[in-house]
């Protein structure tokens, strides 16, 4: 019974822990509409209006009026705040000034394209970072190492318009292996694939580089290799699973690069994803749309973050314990 | 935990770092130890700042020729001994608009991380030292400024104020905040608890005392490690936001600029688009560089 | 007595389109069938007849649809389409059609009489319960009378409206089906739903990524004067916007695009050299040209602005950045639109001229960078760096350049596409914008543009009233010799009193690969797909 009562205090802990950590999330979403809803909304000059009202908008007058309505100006600008919010919640995103679409179809019709890229460029992400970073921990020239170590640097600085147009010129205009416009399938995600990756895998590989570096000096190194343990299991089985662990948590920060690098890589690849639609929305200040692709990314960013912080006290146990005596450590944490 | 403890930040830098390094003494970090560990790469990043400083004071001792005013009829001309990085669309020299355009791109940089730095830095101190309420408030701020991207949250910032140079560099200076409040904040939190400090409050310091005292010179490298890094970092985002054209009108030579210009000819001169990236990339690397140095050194 | 007016509308000018009007065309019969692939430089956006105005969308309307008038591109003139002929009341009131025979549009219905009438009405008055407004080239309180018997369209205007055969020449005067014109507004903004009798149907369309027009099966009524009366040599075109200028350039030297529309001037070059062509034309219309507006500051005075008239090098200016697919302005007009004349004496480089203007306006001083001066206040002039043409940034930056030399500080500005329009034209402190593009009427265009019913740029507000009274007669000189005259004058007036700085005779510029053949531009430079083909 005793046994009991500890165990169910601690599922108890840990559910209130679950529940804080949900309602943080939605704190953070629901901040991010608040804050950039009032950058993008309530300047002087009434940006939504001038927008509509330009003889320059493609919008047909008609529709211009019908928006205007629908945006309710005339109101305060907390009014049209709750008037947007309590759209939002019906999954009413409002409609482009440019357009007229509604922003919810854009968003679906960008994000059916982002994601297949997205998801290619997240796997290049972490196949290009554990290859540097397995090759600057573990490569048996002390040159060859330094110089892996030198590339999470290398592609930070490398600006990402400018590796696509290398690709593009090389396989598309010089190989002529992938065509520069076309929808080839999967084959057309590549070089852009390639591209985010090479830009985004900067951050994750520095920290595998840290982590596995870290975990290489971990005693327990020298007690598999007291055993007779290989090099290659040791570097593969052990100090990998144990240094990788801590780069779990920039998944989210990742998500979110690779959304924000596609304005860029998909304006240089002539994509009409997520990436595009960012691009014109901004290049035409079209607020509604931004408004719901940040909103979009940032959601992305909290739930990805939310969910490997839940599960992460599961992948590594160390956390656990980490959690029970470093309250101390990190006590203004905790009590945010 | 919170997302502020556990999730490293934009940049590597920020990633939380043991707190057993403030063990040592904090002389480890200072200056002269970090020069007697500069290694062959460091001298070779420390000679391109140098340029960098060289190009921002006195721009006129690399190049004679004028950056705005070209040669009508040396328009698009390869790379050769007069002109080393050849001539751009209006026969101007793109090595002297490169070093003419330093100073804007760096005053760019510099006026974002300021920003940064500034803004980033103060909220850091307050929500580690203060705690409770305050705290709470801040991280949740950082929690919003770290769930956008950078580029993505720049660009917000950049439709909000127009499009120009300097409000480029404003959007990403404020997209870089999040990163420096985070640092300081656990910086403030890891010294708070040392045992000299907690000595020196129960001596009677007062806070800001406490503060000034102790908790800046034990993350004075920290934090130039960041900066460096945002500082290279900025060059990277307030190119792409040129690159994008949200950026510095013409003819002024900033560099991202350069290479959105050098885009349209770059079939027929390729030089105007790959030497002004090789030179961001130059520059981002030997400031990232050092970076690492100092932290690095810092942490050994 | 009513007066055929075949034909004799237009200026018998030959239109001198710069460069070659068409590229090479091969010997024999052009091959049947294939795939054309049309790389744009932007997004084709609403297809809403009335509404639409964009360059890449009048491409793609030019194609679908056709007009009842056509103006032939190499000799100026009008020509009958689908209108077989034409009459117009000597009072300008009365216009009548004859409708060619058997037309029909691709969704199987008759282009007849009736059709006709009920787009010219339809263009004139909009669709109020649609909320759609009036095409702005017509004339309003248009009433068409129509009798399929006689296959005759009586149209009466309520005042005389001399622009109304050109306007008929226009992208946006292109004929549509009743279901285009009885479709929600949604449906009439996308292409698919745009139902022409042209020579091309839009297959499909995905917004951003392509548009694919399929040749039109059995069309028979190409304007007789076109090399191909029948059906188009190609199979399909499909229209690709590639924004990003050195994907697009790559792309067609990769082969795998066989049309682009922008290139750098400078790029032209080697692509020629490469066995491309070149193909780019002047439309119709006005040329590229400054409005200097007298509110400005500095700008008050007439010295000032003939000074500027006189400071630009546009000689040099050609040579060193463009190629032989352009030229210097020569007028407000460009060369080959109706009433069109050389008045480039008024505004020749003239250095010294123009020195000694600002000299005598008090700019003697110079400060330290060099510029000129008067009562301390430098001698600036604002603008900002034209949106819509590819070459404005060097153009602009050369002319500053020119302009520095005189000791005058052009300041150049920067903006968006779509902040461009209403922030630039807004800004009290702009001296001098870039207009002038390619229009179906010079008239309607300068009324448009210097009116003080249109956008008034020179902010005149009708206070010059010879310039008003100019403009105003136009509308309705419906006798071609008045007309004529009016417009000289009017070129004459803009120029002569420092109104308008005329830079360059506009170039849509277009690239073709070598197996593209016949590919040619109509009278307002867009690509006519009908008579273009393929060899391989």
């Amino acid at each position: 019974m005793p046994e009991r009562t500890a165990s169910s205090d601690r599922t108890a802990s840990e559910r209130a822990y679950v529940v804080r950590r949900v309602g943080q999330a939605l704190l953070v979403i629901a901040l991010v509409y608040t804050i950039v809803f009032f950058t993008l909304f309530v300047l002087p000059g009434d940006p939504v209006e001038n927008k509509l009202t330009s003889p320059q908008n493609p919008l047909p007058p008609s529709a211009a009026e019908a928006l205007l309505r629908y945006y309710q100006l005339d109101l305060s600008p907390f009014a049209q705040f709750a008037v947007g919010l309590g759209r939002l919640v019906r999954g009413d995103l409002g409609f482009s000034l440019v357009s007229g679409k509604p922003v919810v179809d854009l968003l679906a019709q960008g994000l059916s394209d982002t994601v297949v890229l997205a998801a290619l460029a997240f796997v290049l992400t972490v196949g290009l970072s554990l290859a540097i970073a397995l090759t600057a921990v573990f490569a048996p020239w002390g040159s060859l190492r330094s110089l892996a170590a030198s590339v999470p640097v290398l592609s930070i600085s490398a600006p990402s318009f400018l590796v696509g147009f290398l690709l593009l010129t090389v396989f598309s205009f010089q190989l002529g292996w992938v065509s520069s416009i076309r929808d080839q399938g999967l084959a057309s995600y590549v070089l852009p694939a390639v591209t985010l990756a090479i830009a985004v895998n900067g951050p994750l590989s520095q920290v595998l580089v840290q982590g596995l570096t870290k975990a290489r000096r971990e005693p327990f190194v020298d007690v598999l290799r007291a055993k007779g343990v290989g090099e290659r299991r040791i570097a593969l089985g052990h100090v990998l699973r144990n240094g990788a662990v801590p780069a779990v948590t920039m998944l989210g920060l990742i998500v979110g690069e690779l959304f924000a690098g596609a304005v860029v890589v998909e304006t240089v690849f002539s994509r009409t994803g997520l990436g595009f639609v960012t691009f014109e929305s901004v290049r035409d200040q079209d607020t509604p749309v931004i408004l719901a692709v940040v909103l979009l990314v940032s959601t992305l960013y909290v739930l990805v973050n939310l969910v490997t912080d839940l599960l992460y006290p599961r992948l590594d146990p160390r956390i656990v314990r980490r959690t029970a005596t470093g309250r101390r450590r990190t006590p203004k944490a905790a009590v945010a | 935990m919170s997302t502020l403890t556990t999730s490293p930040g934009p940049s590597p830098a920020a990633a939380r770092r043991p707190a057993e390094r403030w063990s040592a003494p904090p002389e480890a970090g200072s200056f002269r130890a970090l020069v007697a560990r500069l290694g062959p790469l460091d001298h070779v990043a420390l000679a391109v700042v140098a340029f960098l400083v060289l190009a921002v004071v006195a721009p006129g001792l690399l190049t004679s020729h004028d950056p705005l005013h070209g040669d009508g009829t040396l328009v698009l001309q390869a790379p050769s001994a007069a002109h080393w990085f050849g001539t751009d669309y209006l026969g101007r020299d793109l090595f002297s608009r490169i070093v003419h355009g330093t100073v804007r791109t760096l005053l760019g940089s510099a006026v974002a991380v300021v920003i940064g730095l500034g803004v980033g830095t103060l909220l850091g101190l307050v929500a580690g030292y203060l705690g409770g309420v305050v705290d709470a408030v801040i991280s949740r701020l950082v929690d919003v400024l770290l769930s956008i991207p950078g580029l993505l949250l720049s660009m917000v910032v950049v439709v909000a104020l127009g499009f120009g140079a300097l409000n480029a560099a404003v959007a990403v200076g404020i997209a870089s905040i999040a990163a420096f409040t985070r640092l300081m904040r656990s910086e403030v939190l890891t010294v708070k608890d040392l045992p000299f400090v907690e000595a020196s409050h129960h001596l009677g310091g007062s806070r800001a005392h406490v503060l000034l005292r102790h908790i800046l010179p034990n993350s004075w490298t920290a934090v130039l490690s960041l900066t460096a890094l945002q500082f290279g970092l900025s060059i990277i985002w307030i190119s792409s936001l040129s690159f994008l054209g949200y950026g510095a009108p013409p003819p002024l030579p900033e560099w991202g600029l350069l290479v959105a210009e050098g885009r349209e000819y770059v079939v027929s001169s390729p030089w105007l688009t790959i030497v002004p990236g090789a030179v961001i990339a130059a520059s981002v690397l030997a400031i990232s560089r050092l970076s690492r140095t100092i932290k690095e050194g810092s942490a050994a | 007595m009513n007066r055929r007016h075949l034909a004799a509308a237009v200026t018998a000018l030959a239109l001198a389109l710069s460069g070659c009007a068409t590229a090479a065309t091969g010997s024999g019969a052009p091959q049947d069938g294939g795939t054309l692939t049309y790389l744009d430089a932007e997004i084709p956006t609403s297809a809403q007849v009335q509404e639409s105005g964009t360059w890449q969308t009048r491409a793609l309307q030019q194609n679908v649809t056709d007009r009842l008038v056509y103006r032939n591109a190499e000799t100026g003139e009008l020509e009958p389409w689908v209108a077989e002929s034409w009459e117009v009341a000597p009072d300008g009131l009365t216009y009548t059609f004859v409708i060619r025979d058997g037309v029909t549009y691709s969704d199987g219905s008759a282009l007849d009489a009736t059709s006709v009438a009920r787009n010219l009405e339809w263009q004139s008055a909009g669709d109020a319960e649609k909320g759609t407004t009036p095409n702005a080239q017509f004339p309003s309180g248009l009433t068409a009378r129509a009798d399929d018997a006689t296959r005759t369209v009586v149209v009466t205007l309520t005042s005389p409206y001399a622009p109304f055969l050109n306007v008929l020449t226009s992208w946006s005067a292109g004929l549509v089906a009743d279901a285009t014109i009885d479709a929600p507004k949604e449906e009439q903004q996308r292409f698919v739903h745009l139902i022409g009798s042209g020579p091309f149907v839009v297959e499909s369309e995905e917004y951003g990524k392509e548009i694919v027009l399929v040749r039109r099966e059995g069309y028979a009524w190409a304007p007789p004067s076109s090399p191909n009366q029948g059906e188009a040599h190609l199979a399909k075109v499909v229209v690709i916007p590639v924004l990003e200028d050195s994907v697009r350039l790559g792309t067609l030297r990769a082969g795998e695009g066989d049309v682009i529309r922008y290139v750098q001037p400078s790029e032209e070059k080697g692509l020629v050299d490469a066995g491309f062509h070149v193909v780019a034309g002047t439309g119709v219309g006005l040329s590229n040209q400054w409005f200097l507006r007298s509110s400005a500051p500095f700008l008050d005075d007439v010295r000032v602005r003939h000074a500027l008239q006189r400071l630009i090098d546009r000689d040099t200016i050609v040579d060193t950045l463009y190629t032989d697919s352009w030229s210097p302005a020569t007028s407000v007009l460009a060369p080959g639109t109706f009433g069109y004349q050389d008045v480039s004496d008024e505004f020749a480089f003239e250095p010294d001229a123009a020195a000694a203007l600002l000299d005598e306006a008090g700019f003697t001083q110079r400060d330290a960078d060099g510029y000129r001066t008067k009562g301390g206040q430098r001698l600036t002039v604002k603008t900002y760096i034209d949106v819509y043409d590819n070459t404005a940034k060097s153009l602009f930056q050369a002319i500053q350049q020119q302009l520095k030399e005189a000791g005058i500080d052009l300041q150049l500005n920067e903006l968006d596409y779509s902040t461009y329009w209403a922030t630039a034209f807004k800004d009290p402190e702009v001296g001098f914008l870039r207009v002038g593009w390619p229009h179906p009427d010079p008239s309607r265009g300068l009324q448009q543009y210097y009116s003080k019913d249109g956008q008034d740029l020179l902010g005149l507000q009708g206070s010059d009233a010879r310039l008003q009274e100019l403009l105003d007669a136009q509308t309705a000189a419906v006798d071609d010799a008045t007309r004529q005259d009016l417009l000289a004058q009017t070129q004459q007036h803009l120029v002569e009193q420092g109104y308008v700085v005329p830079v360059l005779d506009d170039s849509q510029v277009f690239v073709t690969a070598e197996r593209v053949e016949g590919f040619r531009l109509t009278d307002g430079a867009l690509p006519e797909f009908s008579t273009t083909s393929l060899t391989q």
